[in-house]
């Protein structure tokens, strides 16, 4: 009877664990992630790196995903201004450890730490934390705070692409259609580059969302930490999470400039890659300096 | 608020904010159950002693005034403060509230409260508590930094506050977390003039154990309009 009793308890103990925590987030590649490059490290410079990136996962392809979306957004926790700088997925660049590659393959490589490394490695700059999601956790952090307002900045329309159709202007979006705007390159010229400056554009507007609720009610930054916390799987802890969030609420959208990396088109090999141009360099040098574009 | 008189100031700007610990320091605890006995009558009978002595300046028994409106240099005690209104409320949710988290959401943030009455207090009506009554209740760092930034209001006499509300937004998942919005209408004479004075500020506080701390503000003080 008791032998009875202690394997009906493992095995549901082992049900149990199999089942998905509701407010811990997905495990898999779609959920959103935060998380921290260095242990132990502290910034003590007053500025503050955090690397967003977005990959390619979804339903049939959960894991393995590529970065898509690059972003390094620094903060100068003084002035309380700031600057996201984008890189186009193709840019071809020394993944440590692995020799020259396609930036977007370093997140298959070694995860998000890897990309970190990468950027680390290309800019100079130390980055403090990585914030990573694929579609899914794109999909329902929108759906869970309502409908965005979007500044699309040209007649979008890619029905077998992204899905995105759109006029120009401003538009309140809400996920699926948000998700479609920052997937679409095929309306744009210069493709995955204008798509890089769409996706920062679109964080920006995340931004000017953000102080909008918390301006009309500042106890709404608690449900943006709420939502954060039951759709993403955080490496940091809740009080870390806390103060970046007030952190954030604090920086003024007018505040940020934004800048993607110039690159110019060409081939390695078989592969279609872009160079990263030689007169970045100052770029990262005064974003390192400054935390501002 | 006439935008010519206002002025804002930012929350704590320290490098190490972020990351600095609050754990509070736990003392040894004694099995010597003898000193807690001694301990508590001679608290006791301080106690009692203290109130004796009061009383002897108060023979008729007549109700204390409110804590809110004790003396203070600029506020003469004939003058009424208006009282606290606070409402505090289950915050971070995205559905429903049940009765616990409300039940909860209350108790805390009145905890809260108090500390953040105590200080607006010190700040409006008893200037000589400030400096302590902040460093109670604040982090260091933001303590440090509203010091500093002189968010308190011009020194006037015959201080009159005329209204004075708290809503604070409770975490309700944690109850370790909870944002503030204080709002503060004062009058009095400065300079031989009239002055009035319009305080908002928002504030963020965390509990660790059972105390909770500011770590973060940001105030705007002005003319009203």
């Amino acid at each position: 009877m008791i032998k009875r009793l202690l394997i009906s308890a493992a095995l549901m103990a082992l049900v149990v664990s199999l089942l998905p925590h509701p407010g811990r987030g997905s495990t898999n590649a779609a959920a959103l992630r935060i998380g921290r490059v260095h242990a132990g490290y502290q910034p003590t410079t007053g500025k503050l790196f955090v690397l967003v990136i977005g990959n390619d996962a979804r339903h049939g392809n959960p894991n393995g995903a590529l970065a898509d979306a690059i972003h390094l957004v620094g903060i100068d926790t003084h002035t309380m201004k700031a600057g996201i700088l984008n890189f186009p997925r193709d840019c071809w660049v020394n993944i440590p450890g692995h020799g020259m590659g396609k930036i977007n393959s370093s997140l298959v490589a070694g995860g998000p730490q890897l990309v970190a490394r990468t950027l680390e490695s290309l800019t100079g700059i130390r980055i403090d934390y990585w914030v990573m999601t694929g579609f899914g956790g794109f999909y329902q952090i929108i759906k869970a705070l309502g409908k965005i307002k979007v500044h699309i900045p040209r007649d979008l329309y890619d029905p077998s692409g992204s899905g995105a159709k759109f006029s120009a202007g401003v538009h309140q979006v809400g996920p699926l259609q948000a998700l479609s705007f920052v997937r679409d390159r095929h309306d744009f010229p210069n493709g995955d580059v204008a798509r890089t400056t769409n996706q920062a554009t679109f964080l920006l507007d995340l931004l000017r969302t953000l102080r909008r609720d918390v301006a009309r009610r500042p106890a709404s930054l608690l449900k943006w930490i709420a939502v954060a916390r039951r759709y993403t799987r955080l490496d940091i802890s809740l009080n870390e999470l806390f103060r970046l969030a007030i952190l954030a609420s604090d920086v003024s959208p007018k505040d940020v400039g934004v800048t993607t990396v110039n690159v110019t088109f060409g081939f390695e090999g078989s592969q279609s890659v872009v160079f990263i141009s030689p007169g970045a360099s100052s770029i990262y040098s005064r974003f390192k300096k400054t935390a501002r574009l | 608020m006439n935008p010519g008189n206002t002025m804002v100031v930012r929350y704590p700007q320290s490098r190490h904010w972020l990351w600095k610990g609050r754990r509070l320091v736990q003392g040894n605890r004694t099995n010597k159950g003898y000193w807690i006995g001694g301990a508590t009558a001679l608290v006791i009978a301080v106690i009692v002693l203290v109130f004796a002595l009061l009383d002897g300046d108060n023979p008729s028994g007549a109700p204390r005034p409110h804590p809110t409106n004790t003396v203070s240099a600029t506020a003469p005690p004939s003058i009424h403060q208006a009282k606290w209104r606070v409402h505090a409320f289950p915050a971070g949710l995205t559905s429903q509230a049940t009765k616990k988290q409300r039940k909860t959401a209350h108790l805390e943030g009145l905890r809260a409260a108090r500390g953040i009455e105590d200080v607006y207090n010190a700040v409006f009506l008893q200037p000589s508590l400030a400096t302590r009554s902040v460093r109670r209740h604040f982090e260091r760092h933001a303590a440090r930094a509203f010091l500093r930034a002189k968010t308190r209001p011009p020194q006037m006499n015959r201080t009159q506050i005329t209204y004075r509300s708290m809503h604070i937004g409770v975490d309700a998942r944690t109850s370790q977390r909870a944002i503030a919005t204080v709002t503060i209408l004062s009058r009095g004479i400065r300079n031989s003039k009239r002055a009035k004075i319009k305080h908002e500020s928002t504030l963020w506080l965390e509990r660790v154990h059972r105390v909770w701390k500011v770590l973060a503000f940001r105030a705007d003080q002005g003319t009203p309009k």
